[in-house]
């Protein structure tokens, strides 16, 4: 076969291996509609984000999802007057006080339950809770109602697709990593990651496997292990991570501690099987045979490693199957009006998810 | 589409080792960043090559060449000033820069270009230490997770994040360590139970944890005591029998024990382990029942042939992958695996070292784009890579 012949073959492949985009849903329909009414929004707390229907309209809830800092209490106030507050787990350690900012103190004991000597006001202000964690119980008020919904399923596939693949996504990438693993470069980075299973983990993998790895926000830290098939790169715009994730085979995610994993969604988008500790705070209920794999520490991300890159996966199909932007909000939805919310709420999207 | 095609090959072919020079120069003029990226971060670049793309108008193109480890260290300097501060803090966390720029670093109002000092391998006792102590919480954490920062610094506070870095630190003292193996937060634990440094008997006292996955780090630590592994060959905890049984410095009385485990997620643990594994032992893990053993095994580094080209004929893809990426498989396995019905078994092989040329050019037939990629990618020889990217739309 000549280089020609060859080369075409692929040209002319066009999509037809690679899953079509499904047709466009509401989100998709309404996104300028719904951008240019949140636009019009007054300045609000940066913690505190209102849930719009799908033509942008206020549904009268709002989504609290950190701490309210003293300048923003006025602001906060004036919402929590105006609207019913769900409460996220969507920054790390809220809403407990335990790890305060970026684990500055120790003031509540693990496990100790949140009672009312710790809880924030805004925290007590929420009438129930949003979270992805396996046991809510031991993270949220005891008294209040909770369901699950998590940011990261709110992912915006297309977006993602766009980011990592460019004007066509539906071309083929070329594989630079066997396994990506992405760090937040925010002080609890360490925390949310696991950094210190994640150093050993990338060791084993490259070690041991021999694999190519790829770690990022990591760069200019001095304990990333120092293997010429292992390669670090600083904290990179999103799109220039989902280039990254596109690029690479498996996402690695030894995180524990994380409440709110986009890179889970975001990797699935992007057609990469995830690798997740099975201790992670929030992003299992993403891990499927069709998506990823669980591993339980250095001992055993080899083995876990070899089902992912060994495995046919169907991530992006999976996740559109049951999470992604449209689904995310008729769900939100759903879960509002069981709170009292409208009869005829159908589509409800917390702002903050805008990229 | 068609640029796009093109550019995933070129990107490849810009990223493999044995990418020529001549043919690297044209990459490193291609319109494509990730194709120009490639060609920055790959270490046989040539020096000029390298020079010209430190002036690239795209920063993650000139952070690939502070990244290249053959990048003259003149050269990476000379990017001190860059205007992106992705890639100046890369420099200032670049072992290779002199140390009196390091100096003024630390000495920076920019708490980033402190932090990154802070970070750097190379950066002098005596600084690491001033850092060490940084106002900025970051910069503090950073000198505290640094291997080079002397012992003294490394001490335990209120900070949870703090703590979190020296007890993963592998130069915190053993009474240091010991303390924070005691910690009331789990994480803290861990990072000391995941710590190179950590003793034998520190391992000891973690080894008695109350969080199975504290003992589990412990447990799979190369420094753990075998009495310790002897006693969790006992516990009714799979978790932490699979913990033991991975572990590198495994008694081969143990590997037997384990090897016989009930539990496939221990006779997995001993398939992979690279230290131990006994012919015979191997022998039955290779006809074990349950595809994930025989996948471990197939990917151990020590698993030789014959037992490695009979698991290249296993009747699981996932088994035949990892025997396809183990690099002790001969050419005549080899053979049997190029018209895998599995792609991503085609694919790792193509990616193989010494796969001979006659095969991979077979491969670079493949209907399937990742293995045309990863021929790309590993081939050797410079015709096939020229071919691979012949007839394509001319580099502007």
């Amino acid at each position: 076969m000549t280089a020609s012949s060859r080369q075409n073959r692929f040209w002319r492949r066009g999509s037809a291996e690679v899953p079509t985009e499904p047709p466009p849903g509401l989100w998709a329909q309404n996104r300028e509609r719904i951008l240019t009414a949140v636009a019009g929004l007054p300045r609000l707390p940066w913690a505190v984000r209102l849930v719009v229907d799908e033509e942008g309209r206020d549904t009268g809830f709002a989504i609290l999802r950190g701490r309210v800092p003293e300048a923003e209490r006025a602001a906060f106030d004036f919402v929590a007057s105006t609207h019913r507050l769900v409460g996220t787990m969507e920054c790390w350690g809220f809403p407990r006080p335990e790890y305060s900012w970026a684990g500055e103190s120790y003031a509540l004991t693990p496990g100790e339950a949140l009672d009312d000597r710790y809880l924030l006001p805004e925290v007590a202000a929420c009438e129930a809770w949003a979270h992805g964690a396996r046991e809510p119980e031991a993270f949220l008020p005891l008294d209040r109602p909770r369901f699950l919904m998590s940011p990261p399923d709110f992912v915006d596939v297309a977006a993602v697709r766009e980011a990592a693949f460019g004007p066509w996504p539906d071309t083929p990438v070329a594989k630079r990593w066997d396994v990506i693993c992405a760090y937040s470069d925010t002080r609890d980075g360490e925390l949310e990651g696991n950094w210190s299973l994640g150093r050993r983990c990338v060791d084993v993998l490259a070690r041991e496997l021999g694999l190519r790895v790829l770690l990022l926000s990591r760069s200019g830290l001095p304990d990333v292990p120092d293997l010429p098939n292992v390669e670090v790169r600083p904290r990179l715009s999103h799109d220039e991570i989902m280039g990254c994730i596109a690029r690479s085979r498996v996402t690695l995610m030894p995180h524990r501690m994380d409440p709110s994993p986009r890179i889970a969604t975001e990797s699935l988008a992007a057609g990469v099987p995830i690798l997740v500790h099975s201790q992670i705070l929030s992003g299992w209920q993403y891990v499927d045979p069709e998506t990823g794999a669980f591993f339980e520490g250095a001992f055993d991300v080899a083995s876990g490693a070899l089902r992912c890159l060994s495995g046919e996966h169907r991530t992006l199909q999976w996740l559109e199957r049951s999470y992604g932007r449209d689904r995310a909000a008729e769900k939100l939805a759903a879960d509002l009006r069981a709170l009292g919310g409208a009869d005829h709420l159908r589509y409800a999207l917390p702002t903050s998810l805008f990229r | 589409m068609i640029d796009d095609d093109r550019a995933a090959l070129a990107e490849a072919v810009a990223a493999n080792p044995a990418c020529p020079p001549e043919l690297l120069e044209r990459l490193g003029q291609d319109d494509d960043a990730w194709v120009r990226g490639a060609a920055a971060a790959n270490p046989s670049a040539p020096p000029e090559l390298l020079e010209r793309l430190g002036e690239d108008d795209d920063d993650s193109v000139r952070l690939a060449v502070v990244g290249n480890v053959m990048a003259a260290p003149l050269l990476v300097a000379s990017l001190a000033d860059d205007e992106s501060p992705i890639v100046r803090l890369a420099i200032i966390g670049n072992p290779r820069v002199p140390t009196r720029l390091l100096r003024e670093w630390v000495r920076s109002e920019d708490p980033d270009e402190r932090r990154a000092a802070a970070g750097n391998r190379a950066c002098p006792a005596d600084l690491l230490r001033q850092l060490a102590s940084d106002p900025d919480r970051r910069a503090r954490q950073v000198a505290l997770a640094n291997p080079a920062t002397p012992p003294a610094a490394l001490r335990p506070s209120r900070s949870l994040t703090c703590n979190l870095m020296v007890a993963a630190n592998p130069r915190t003292s053993e009474a240091v360590l010991r303390g924070l193996a005691r910690d009331p937060y789990v994480d803290v634990r861990l990072a000391a139970g995941n710590n190179s440094g950590a003793s034998p008997t520190l391992l000891r006292q973690l080894a008695a944890d109350d969080d199975d996955y504290v003992v589990a780090a412990a447990l799979s630590h190369p420094r753990c005591p075998i009495e310790v592994l002897a006693t969790a060959s006992r516990s009714d905890v799979v978790l932490l029998r699979a913990a033991a049984a991975a572990n590198a410095h495994l008694p081969i009385a143990l590997s037997i024990v384990f090897g016989a485990d009930t539990a496939p997620e221990v006779r997995r643990a001993v398939a992979s382990q690279t230290a131990t594994v006994l012919p015979a032992l191997a022998g039955r893990l290779a006809a074990d029942a349950e595809p994930d053993v025989r996948q471990a095994l197939a990917a151990n580094r020590r698993c030789r042939e014959p037992l490695l080209g009979h698991l290249a004929r296993d009747p699981e893809a996932g088994v035949r992958f990892a025997a396809a990426g183990n690099p002790n498989l001969l050419p005549p396995a080899m053979r049997g695996l190029v018209r895998d019905p599995s792609a991503r078994v085609r694919a790792v092989l193509a990616r193989a070292p010494h796969l001979p040329s006659d095969l991979r050019q077979g491969l670079a037939d493949d209907p399937d784009f990742d293995v045309v990629a990863s021929v790309a990618q590993a081939a050797v020889e410079p015709w096939l890579l020229e071919e691979l990217l012949e007839d394509v739309p001319p580099l502007s």
